[in-house]
């Protein structure tokens, strides 16, 4: 296809090719994926005992690490022992099943599209607990999608907190391909 | 007055954690064969044992710990998760485990107090 280019455009077409390489690292129309993923990017998938850890973000690219690190901030104590609204699992359960719900119905087992999936579901619930606004609590939400397959499977969590501030909401959602599992747990700081 | 716990001390570091929870892994489940009805029985004993370690550690923190077991048979899993927690204090680390018969997930979350 090149050679077929007058020089002129040739070059320039070069030229472009060669900034694109330096700015991205990678050649003009290659491959992106807008995961990280932290292992090889081009896995092939086998079809047991193949499994990838990756990122919706990346994990390197934290705002107070590097040359802006945050200075540590001294607060004036606020006399404050309790959460001023607790965290409330009946409120977020019905979210998680919600979410699940609109999101899973009818689907069928992909895992590219599952993998996908669990990253975003996860964060949404995230968002959604989130704008309930519950004060001094920490979060975090796990999103678990499985396919059906006539296995066993054993989802099981125990906590080192304090029982009477922090709590957890789950739900869990299946239809005939596959099932998915989302938990929430709160955690209270001051 | 200062405080005299600094760094380290305070951090929740990933690798040790891990060898916790490996060994909880492998001490309670090790090359035993899928049974259902022992699976119950193996995901308290893991992390009721991984909750034990780290509590030993004496470190600020808060914990929760996810276990996953599977039977292996060709289905795929894919867990996530996602946090609103202090970057610079708070941690996690997930360890994946096979062995002939089933696949095990253990998740660990470290918020600090």
């Amino acid at each position: 296809m090149t050679r077929e280019l007058p020089e002129r455009e040739f070059l320039k077409y070069h030229r472009i090719q060669e900034v694109d390489r330096a700015m991205t690292g990678r050649d003009l129309g290659a491959k992106v994926s807008s995961l990280f993923d932290v292992v090889a990017l081009h896995r092939p998938l086998k079809n047991a005992g193949s499994s990838v850890i990756s990122y919706a973000c990346d994990p390197r690219h934290d705002e107070d690490v590097g040359l802006h690190r945050a200075k540590k901030v001294y607060y004036e104590n606020t006399y404050q022992l309790d959460p001023p609204s607790k965290f409330r699992a009946d409120k977020v359960r019905p979210i998680i099943e919600q979410v699940l719900q609109v999101n899973l119905e009818g689907m069928k087992y992909d895992p590219i599209e599952c993998s996908y999936l669990s990253k975003k579901l996860s964060d949404e619930i995230k968002h959604r607990v989130k704008e309930l606004n519950f004060k001094r609590y920490k979060l975090v939400c796990t999103v678990t999608i499985g396919q059906m397959h006539d296995q066993g499977v054993q989802i099981g969590s125990r906590y080192l907190w304090d029982a009477d501030r922090d709590n957890f909401a789950a739900a869990s959602f299946h239809n005939r391909h596959i099932f998915a599992d989302g938990s929430v747990y709160a955690l209270y700081y001051e | 007055m200062d405080e005299f716990q600094t760094g380290e001390e305070t951090a929740f570091v990933t690798d040790e954690v891990t060898n916790i929870v490996k060994e909880a892994i492998e001490s309670t489940i090790g090359p035993n064969a899928y049974q259902h009805n022992k699976v119950n029985q193996w995901t308290s004993n893991v992390v009721e044992q991984c909750l034990n370690q780290l509590t030993k550690l004496g470190k600020p923190f808060k914990y929760i710990v996810t276990c996953v077991i599977m039977q292996k048979n060709g289905a795929g899993l894919h867990t996530a998760s996602s946090c609103f927690w202090d970057n610079g204090t708070d941690g996690s680390c997930t360890v994946r485990w096979e062995n002939k018969t089933m696949y095990c997930i253990v998740s660990v979350f470290g918020l600090a107090i």
